[in-house]
Parts: C-alpha cells; structure tokens; sequence
C-alpha cells in the first residue's frame, strides 16, 4: 500500500486532518493529536499502514527543517550568550541522566557494553516534541524556553561523539554479526581519524565562506527575476544540502541545518526563508510524530506490560529528576523548573537512530532494543499528558514567583517598530524613529531598493508583506507599532485589514495613497497619514509666501486650512454611504471651504483684539462721562 | 459629568517634568477637573481661537498650571492667552464668556522661597511676576485666587511634593464644590 505515494499521502492528510483540530480544540495539543492519528493508521490501529520505519526515517526531516528556522531565528552572537546554559545545563544533564541509566541498567543484569548505549541514547530528549510543544505556547523567549532550547542543542552536538563511540561497545557474542553489520550500518562515524577531522574543517569552513559571499548575490538574483517558487526551492535545496553534507561526514543532519540557519540568521532574506521553509517543517513534523505513533509496538508491550510500564516510569522519573535539580541550580523557580522537566523528561527521537545504529554494530541485544523502542515512544506519547496535568492541577496551586526587581529580560524589552515598505514614503519617518532609538524591523520586496539602502547601512528585510506568515515570523504580534508605507494602494489596503484581524492589539499607522484610499482605511480602522499632502500644503505656503505673504500668516492659513480639509475628510467619510449626499457634499465642500476660510482669515489677519484695545479706554471714559452727567 | 474647573497645564517637556506632572496627575484624579494640556492639544503651537474657546463650555474655574520660566509662563501660555482671550467673548463689548470665574494660578519655581525677594537672587517677591496674569484675569472679570506657589521644585523631598499636591488637591476640590453651588 505504501507504494502508492497519492494514497500514502491521503491517508496521512485524513487522519491528520480528522484527528489534530479535535485534540488541540480539546486541549490535548497539536502533538498529541498526531500521535494518536499515527495509532490509529498504524498496525495496531486499522492497519493502513504497516511500514512506518520508512517513514518514520523519511519525516525526521521535519525536524532538520526545525532546527534550521531555529537557527535562523538565533545570531551567533544570543548563542554565545547561552553558553553557560549550554554547558551548565546542558551537558551536566547528558552527562548525569547517561550515568545514572547505564548504572541501573547495569545493576539489573545488563552488559556493560549496552548499559552504556542505553544511559547514551536514554540521555536525550526530543527537539521534535520540545520545540513544538513550546512554540505552541510561546515558550521560546521566556527562560525556561532558553534553558530547554540550551539542553535541546547540546544533546543535538552530543550525537557525534556519541556515534563515534558506540563501535567500540559491541558485546563479544556479537562480534562477528556486527563486522557484518558493519558494512551497512557503519557508513557513520566509523572511522575517526585524521581525514574525518579535515573532512569537517573544510565543510564547515567552505559552508561559512560560501554563507558569506555567494549565497547572498545568489539569493539576490533570484529574489530578483521575481519567481517565488524559486526562493522556496532554494530554502529547500539549502536545507537537503546541509543535511546531506552532515550525513557525509556522519554528523547530524539536525545540527548541519542549524548551523546552516544561523549562518543565514544576519541575512536580509531570513525572515523570507523562514516562511519558506515553515509549511514543509510543520508538515514533515506531523508526519513524524503520526509516524512515532505508528511505531509503538503495542505487541511487545503486550508481551510484558508490567516490565515496559516500569521502564517508561523510570525513564521519566529519573529525567525529571535530574532535570529538576539542574533547573532548580539554575534559579528557576519551582513551578519553572517543574515545567521544564517534565517538557524534557521523554526520550528522543534519536533514541531510535541510536539504538538502531547500536542494533547494527553489535551493542545491543534485539529483544532489548525493541523494548526500549516502545518505551521511548511511549515516554513521548506521554509527554503532553503530563503537561495536560500539569496546566490542570499543579500550576495553579504553585504560586509564581513575584519578578525579582532590576533583572530585566534582556531578549525582548527593547521596543520594535515593523516597517512594511521601506521606499521613499517609509525611509524618512523610519530614520526619525531610528533616531530616537527604536530598532526597526524593515521590510521590503524590491530587491534593488534593499540593495540601494544596504549601501547605506541600513538593514532591510526581503519578502512580500502581504503574506501573514511572514508578517508573523517579523514580529508583528510583539511590535510596539507597524508603520505601513508600501506604494501599492489595494496592497496597503490589505495588509492592513490583515493586520486587524491577526494582530488585533498591534497598533498600525498606515500610508493612505489619497483620499479615496483613506476612506479604506478609515473602514478598516487603522491611523493613516495621507501621502504628500503635508508636502503639498508646505508647497502651499511657500507660494504664499512668494506672493507677498508674511511668513508666519502663511504658515497660519495653511494650518487653519489643513485643520478644515481634515475635517471635511471625516463629514464627507460619514456620508460615503449615501451617493446623492455624499456627491452633494462634495460638489458644495469647495465653497464651504472657501466660506469657513475667509472667517478665519478675517480672525488671523485681523485679531479683532487690536480695535478693542484702541477704542476700549474711550469706551470707559464715556462710561465715567455718562455716569457723571 | 459636568467638570466645572478647567485646569490648564502649560509644560512643554512634560515627560521630564517633576512637579507641574505631578500636579497634573493629581488633578485628572479629582472630580469636577478637566485636565486641559496646552502642548498636547496644540503640539506644533498654532493656536486656533475658537477650538480654545470651546473648551470654556461648563466651566466655572479656571486653574492655570505652570513653571516659572523666565519670570513668566511658558511660550504657549501667552500665545493661548492671545488667541483664545479675544474682545468680544474674555472682554470688550459683549465680552463676558469669563466674568465671574474664579481663577487660581498656580506655579513652580526652580529657586529656593529665599531667591524672591527685594534684594534676593531674582530681585523681588514671585507675586510680582504672576501680576500680568492676575491683570489678566480681572480685565475679565475673573475672581482672582490666592495663587499656589510650589519652590524649588526640582529639589524638594518627595514628601513635601506629596504634600503640595495634597494642597492643591483641596483647593481643586473646593472651587469644584464652590463652582456646584454658585
Ligand atoms: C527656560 C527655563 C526658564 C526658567 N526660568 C526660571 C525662573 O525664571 N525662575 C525660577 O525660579 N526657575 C526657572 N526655571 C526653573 C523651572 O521653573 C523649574 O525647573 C520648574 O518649575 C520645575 O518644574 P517641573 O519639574 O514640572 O519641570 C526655568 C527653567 C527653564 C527650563
């Protein structure tokens, strides 16, 4: 059946489709949703499918796809700020959760060899589930979503010397299999030694040169000639190529994508990239968390239901366990660092490559590995149950912590302003706001502008602001303010409806191209400033001025003038519904213009206050006349 | 709610004001006070007189609320004054829109108290410079008030910021009750 792609791909869509709306409605989340789709797809639910190895293998991608948005989304320069959390957090728990697993495995009989793979390949967590589960709840820039992030990415860097060791650790009864083994399973981390070492070098520093000079004209010219799809298979050729470059020099393809992304993370086009990539990674995600579900072996956990129980618990228990100290060491307060051990207390999806990798070089028995297989997927299935509990039940009776005063979270306090459209409109009140401070997010679809406004040191965004996506991945929810300056009226128009609809609680300050235009806007309900009409009064002035006005009379009839035609613009927008009036008002507006104009002329021009005062004091000697007579 | 008592505030760095903030918060949280800020309503100072004028509809008091700059009221101040006191509706024939009104002017100073007097730093007493403005308000008519005097405003404790606002609280809440009456 898995030979016929159309039908692989519907049945997955079906069960995606009927199954993940229902469980996030219900408040089991998204991820839980695909696991129980997969059960019910898999062999042990109708059986549609009943090879889900292959696609388990074929949608981890989903999760290189993740990690390259992450690293998009990450300079080198926050990484480097997370380093402590790297290292503290990070490998203190690989390190310790590995030791304690292989200790008990050992103590219950295990061989040493395979205690050793299993305290490994246990240690890890999974970035599929984590992230996805955080980004579900805007976890990302809080601390405990830094901390999580910091673990998540030093278990992804631990692959490779963990694959690097498991050759060593095959069992002696199964010495002979494993050389056999090797030549299929053994295309990775074999053989570490000098040329590896080169091999990695040289990727790594070829990546970084051509991540610096070619990829950026190369995108340039292709966001040029105007073809979307091109960007988007660009995004994707970027992210295989990383992946196959890392599988060649048998590192994680996760980490190669990483990596690959934060090169990009300074480039003009990230935010375009990123909403590129978006659709695939949350796809291929679905897929493999339905795959995950579909390979939970509920045979063998029939064969022993109380034994694989026992596993899952202390998989669990022992993940939380040092998770929670760790955290707790690091000033999470309780209800935090409850949080984030249980987000990181299930195995890895890597779990499964390593114990299958063990599988193949010998250091590990079948019967075992099909055990701790089940248990991992069953540690996964669990994690958002226990989240589910958590919400319900233990975070509402643990009382925050009140913010200890003076330690500001650096990451988001700043105040941004998203620019859409950074042409001639955008430009001049974008660098006021510059001025005074404010970063600026910029965006802009035409490449040779972005090219003219690099040359002068500004930093501008490619991408279509049109697309929600993008608008979402640019921070538009987070803005202080969006400043809509495109030079596209319906495109405006649209963008700003969007905005309203999506991001209700951002204020918006749009370009009304005239006055028809504005009344759009005025609809929609969003602030706008009309285009060139300040200028064009400016101009008015200055004409007055050229015939015989004195500056500051000029300056004051245009204001009082800007004053009326303001309010006009709101009469006649009151009245745009009725044709007849509204055409009525329109035609009559010159002349009432012209009428309230000339009284306050005659109020400007001659301040009535200059006769009172001459005439005033004869008005009061007559008074005094009149009283004495 | 009928808000008798117009308080206009004439500060032109407001976010880095002290005390004229202070005072304007206290008035925005007292009944029957309309917090009237000069530079918010006519941020490029063009003034336009009959706008001005429309915000006298219903009041009974007028507070006016400034630092001292230069041994007067801040630029606009005056400019408000000539553009929204015009013959015919503050004075002159049929000029009657203020008659009656009680007028409080109240003011800070960067000087110390001792500064104002014959022979001090600034030469002679602070009600000496508010006399064009109680001028003012009697060519109209207006009921002049005691003015309210806050010294050294930048360097005074907290606590007896607090107190001048209290002070100024009172005397908002009773030309608000004394204007409900009349
Ligand atoms: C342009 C200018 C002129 C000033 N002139 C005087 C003055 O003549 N006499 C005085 O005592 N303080 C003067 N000051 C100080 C202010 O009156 C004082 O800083 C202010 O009342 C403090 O109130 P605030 O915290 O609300 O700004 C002047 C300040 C400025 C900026």
């Amino acid at each position: 059946m898995e030979h016929n792609i159309l039908l692989a791909a519907f049945i997955f869509l079906a069960a995606a489709v009927a199954v993940v709306p229902f469980a996030k409605v219900t408040g089991l989340g998204a991820v839980l949703g695909y696991l129980i789709a997969g059960v019910a797809i898999g062999p042990y639910g109708l059986r549609f499918v009943t090879d889900p190895e292959t696609i388990l293998h074929f949608s981890e991608f989903g999760v290189v796809m993740m990690l390259f948005i992450i690293g998009l989304e990450l300079q080198p320069r926050e990484l480097w700020r997370l380093r402590d959390k790297l290292i503290g957090m990070g490998l203190t728990q690989v390190v310790f959760t590995a030791v304690l697993f292989g200790a008990v495995a050992w103590l219950v009989g295990t061989p040493w060899q395979s205690a050793i793979v299993i305290g490994l390949a246990l240690a890890l967590s999974s970035t599929a589930i984590v992230l996805q589960i955080m980004g579900e709840r805007g976890m990302m820039t809080s601390d405990t979503g830094r901390s999580g992030f910091s673990v998540l990415l030093l278990q992804d860097i631990a692959i490779i010397p963990i694959l690097a060791i498991i050759p060593l650790l095959v069992l002696p009864h199964l010495a002979p299999a494993a050389a056999d083994a090797a030549s299929h399973a053994g295309e990775v981390a074999a053989e570490p030694d000098a040329w590896l070492a080169l091999r990695i070098v040289l990727v790594f520093g070829g990546m970084w040169l051509a991540g610096r000079f070619l990829l950026r004209p190369v995108m340039r010219f292709i966001a040029r000639s105007g073809v979307r799809e091109i960007f988007t298979a660009l995004a994707l050729f970027l992210v295989v190529g990383a992946a196959l470059l890392m599988e060649w020099l048998g590192l994680s393809a996760a980490l190669g994508a990483f990596m690959v992304g934060m090169m990009l993370a300074n480039s003009e086009y990230r935010h375009e990239l990123e909403t590129d990539i978006d659709p695939f990674k949350g796809l291929l995600l679905g897929l493999f968390f339905i795959s995950v579900g579909m390979s939970i072996e509920f045979a063998v956990l029939a064969d022993g239901p109380v034994t694989i129980l026992v596993m899952v618990l202390a998989l669990i228990a022992i993940k939380m366990a040092v998770l929670y100290v760790i955290a707790r060491s690091f000033k999470l307060d309780t209800a935090e660092a409850l949080l984030f051990a249980i987000l990181l207390a299930q195995g890895g999806e890597f779990a499964f490559v390593l114990l299958q990798f063990a599988l193949g070089a010998g250091a590990l028995e079948q019967e075992l590995a099909d055990r701790l297989n089940v248990t991992v997927a069953l540690s996964m299935a669990i994690t958002p149950l226990m989240l589910l509990a958590f919400d319900r039940l233990i975070a509402p009776r643990l009382v925050p912590r009140t913010p200890e005063p003076g330690i500001p979270d650096m990451g988001d306090t700043r105040q941004k302003v998203l620019v859409l459209g950074y042409g001639r409109f955008g430009q001049i009140s974008t660098r006021l706001l510059q001025a005074q401070g404010f970063e600026t997010t910029l965006i802009d679809h035409d490449p040779g502008q972005i090219e003219l406004v690099q040359r002068f040191g500004f930093k501008v965004f490619y991408g279509d602001a049109g697309r929600l996506d993008l608008l979402r991945a640019a921070g538009a929810g987070e803005a202080q303010l969006v400043l809509v300056s495109l030079g596209n009226k319906q495109k405006i128009t649209e963008i700003c409806r969007m905005l309203k609809d999506h991001f209700p609680h951002t204020p918006v300050l749009a370009r009304a191209v005239d006055r028809g235009h504005a009344f759009e806007l005025m609809e929609i309900g969003v602030e706008f400033e009309r285009e060139s009409f300040l200028s064009s009064l400016h101009m008015g002035t200055r004409a007055l001025v050229a015939l015989g006005y004195e500056p500051h009379r000029a300056a004051r009839l245009t204001k009082a003038f800007e004053r009326h035609d303001m309010e006009m613009l709101e009469e006649s927008y009151k009245l745009r519904g009725d044709e007849e009036a509204f055409t009525h008002y329109i035609r009559q507006s010159r002349d009432m213009l012209y009428a309230v104009m000339q009284s306050d002329r005659e109020h400007i021009d001659q301040n009535p206050g200059n006769a009172a005062w001459t005439t005033e004091e004869e008005d009061s000697e007559a008074e005094a006349r009149a009283r004495s007579d | 709610m009928n808000e008798p008592v117009l308080f206009v505030l004439a500060h032109p760095d407001l976010f880095a004001s002290r005390a004229n903030k202070r005072m304007a918060e206290i008035a925005a949280a007292t009944d029957g006070v309309r917090v009237y800020d000069l530079y918010a309503e006519f941020p490029d100072m063009f003034v336009h007189g009959a706008d001005a004028r429309s915000a006298f509809d219903g009041v009974e008091a007028l507070v006016v609320q400034n630092p001292l700059y230069w041994y007067a009221g801040p630029g606009l101040l005056k400019e408000w004054f000539d553009r929204t006191f015009i013959a015919g509706w503050a004075y002159g024939r049929g000029g009657k829109a203020l008659k009656g009104k009680r007028y409080l002017a109240s003011v800070t100073t960067g000087s110390a108290a001792e500064a104002y007097r014959v022979g001090g730093r600034h030469g002679n007493p602070v009600e000496d410079y508010l006399k064009p403005y109680r001028q003012i308000a009697e060519f109209c008519q207006m009921r002049w008030q005691d003015p309210l005097v806050l010294h050294h405003a930048r360097s005074i404790s907290d606590d007896e910021l607090d107190q001048h606002a209290q002070l100024l609280k009172q005397r908002l809440e009773t030309l608000a009750a004394g204007s409900a009456n009349s």
